[in-house]
């Protein structure tokens, strides 16, 4: 394809993107709260579009289309438990994390551990893991651009290496590209225009892609049941479940985790302005959440049917754009970048938030709220830097890397379920299951699969690790000055409001 | 701490049970199948499952009585 109709499709969809970026400049006020939360006013229907487009990612269109592409099946039950458990888990905590952020004035998920477990030493540590594992996935996020541009262009600009890095020039300007946008949309307005383009960008995503795969199973096999046939008559390997069930819980069960572990969506759990708005948010994540995982693993699926060449699983989904009319290609082009650029500015401004608030602000408790929010951007543009370089190692597959993150972030779940729901939880066990489950975790990550014991992924090993030492600790240790406190006021709140 | 609701404790089983169904079934009946209506159709009936109990607990939330 032409890269000019790529770049007026890209500056169409930046005026329209900026143009919503300005528009909630004008309601932005000061402050931290105002910053990174909106001051805690957003609509339901915001809420839970901007739940959905931080959640899904290009590895949606990209990494799960090529997934379901190689293995089948398998990718559907991967992400339809991540949906069956993130809908559980945000009527569990939503209203919890709502309760105390308004209470408490808590601004990040972090806050809120080193509240509940009285010290900042939880807070300190939450960020940094929550730092360093969500650098590798908002890379991903790069990365599925980077691929999209690179297979979609007929131009080949050549390579050149930096530091003994071969690096793709196309790749690199869809990095930058993606890098660029989340920045202005993280930086200029923090959490409101993030929260609007956000919308915006759901609703692309989502059009686009049903009209995709109407258009592939019209045009490549005459009808949605001629799909169906071709699938089940000469690709019925791909119906069969042939994911190992090691790997299967070392790829789902993170995500299972995904809506408590990873701080740029529970951080969501704070913005909403009544419960109505959370009621929605939960509702409508849960129908678009649905409708797009069935029609990203059609096209999965219905990829392998068309029986075109695919180099590699994440070049599936630009391989079939070569092959579809160019408007649509575009417009599935931009989605995909819509969904990029997201996640990657909710990320971006929630690892932003964690930096000023978590280390900056419990390293110099004197700062003025004023510095808090500068910092923060100054961090905005740190992460951003960071995630470039990364993205230009390209390392492994985009599905495993993004599981990979999620893994990492899963040695926090029974620090923060046992902080609303066993009142024995501590300090000391909060801290001693996220540094020894975080360090094993990473260390079998790092590792390779020839070392996995008895075969089970790392995160497997580091859920069971972490929740054993968790539980061990808190038995032989005293909970914080505080706890019953805490947990009394939170779930009087949560009754309060009727959300029992 | 308060006692937990009714609705609490049924979506806290949901979630047990949606644990064991989710990974049990497929593993032990439907693997094999090489048709759409197994393990395909079964985890997309069960999401519908779950967003069908999310929304008949939620229903039940308004704002401040």
């Amino acid at each position: 394809m032409n890269p000019i109709y790529i770049a007026i499709a890209l500056a169409i969809w930046f005026l329209v993107g900026v143009v919503i970026a300005y528009k909630a400049r004008e309601y932005l006020g000061k402050g931290m709260p105002e910053f990174f939360l909106a001051n805690r006013k957003l609509s339901g229907f915001i809420s839970g579009m901007t739940y959905s487009a931080t959640t899904f990612s290009a590895f949606m269109m990209v990494g799960l289309v090529g997934l379901t592409y190689s293995t089948g099946v398998g990718a559907v039950g991967f992400e339809m438990i991540y949906i069956i458990f993130t809908i559980l888990l945000l009527i569990i905590f939503a209203p919890r994390f709502w309760v105390a952020g308004k209470k408490y004035d808590i601004i990040t998920p972090p806050e809120l551990m080193a509240k509940r477990y009285n010290s900042k030493w939880v807070g300190i540590v939450s960020s940094v893991i929550c730092l360093t594992m969500l650098i590798p996935y908002a890379s991903v996020q790069m990365m599925g651009v980077g691929f999209l541009l690179e297979g979609m262009t007929s131009v080949s600009i050549p390579a050149f290496e930096v530091f003994g890095v071969t690096i793709s020039s196309l790749y690199l300007i869809g990095v930058l590209l993606v890098a660029g946008f989340s920045g202005i949309s993280a930086f200029w307005a923090g959490m409101r225009s993030v929260s609007w383009t956000d919308a915006f960008q759901a609703i692309i995503m989502l059009a686009a892609s049903i009209i995709l795969v109407i258009f592939v199973f019209y045009h490549f096999f005459g009808s949605p049941s001629g799909f169906v046939t071709e699938i089940t008559t000469e690709h019925p390997q791909l119906l069969e479940l042939n994911w190992n069930l090691p790997m299967f819980i070392g790829l789902t069960l993170p995500w299972a985790f995904f809506a408590l572990t990873n701080p740029q969506v529970s951080q969501r759990m704070f913005v909403s302005d009544s419960v109505k708005s959370i009621k929605q948010m939960i509702i409508y994540f849960s129908i678009f959440a649905l409708i797009y995982t069935v029609i990203t693993t059609l096209l999965g699926l219905s990829i392998a049917g068309t029986g075109l060449e695919v180099a590699d699983p994440d070049r599936a989904m630009p391989v079939l754009l070569g092959n579809v009319p160019i408007i649509l290609a575009l417009i599935v082009f931009v989605s995909i970048f819509a969904a990029a650029t997201s996640t990657l500015s909710s990320v971006t401004l929630t690892l932003s938030s964690l930096g000023s608030r978590d280390l900056v602000k419990k390293v110099k408790p004197s700062i003025s709220e004023k510095l808090e929010v500068y910092s923060g951007k100054i961090i905005i543009i740190i992460i951003l830097l960071c995630c470039i370089v990364f993205a230009n190692l390209r390392l492994d597959m985009i599905a495993v890397l993004s599981s990979m993150a999620s893994g990492g972030l899963l040695v926090m779940a029974p620090t923060i379920i046992g902080s609303f729901f066993w009142k024995r939880s501590t300090t000391e066990a909060a801290l001693a299951s996220m540094v020894i489950g975080g360090i094993i975790t990473a260390t079998l990550y790092i590792a390779g699969a020839a070392y996995y014991p008895l075969g089970w992924w790392p995160s497997f090993w580091g859920l069971l690790i972490t929740v054993a030492i968790f539980v061990i600790v808190s038995l032989i240790t005293e909970p914080p000055e505080g706890t019953e406190k805490f947990l009394n006021e939170v779930e009087e709140g949560v009754e309060e409001y009727g959300m029992v | 701490m308060k006692i937990r609701t009714l609705g609490f404790i049924a979506i806290l089983m949901a979630a047990i049970l949606m644990a064991v169904l989710s990974i049990g079934v497929p593993y032990t009946l439907l693997g094999d199948i090489a048709r759409f209506w197994a393990s395909y159709l079964f985890w997309t009936v069960l999401t519908c499952i779950t967003i069908v109990i999310g929304y008949l607990h939620l229903r039940d939330w308004s704002d401040k009585r």
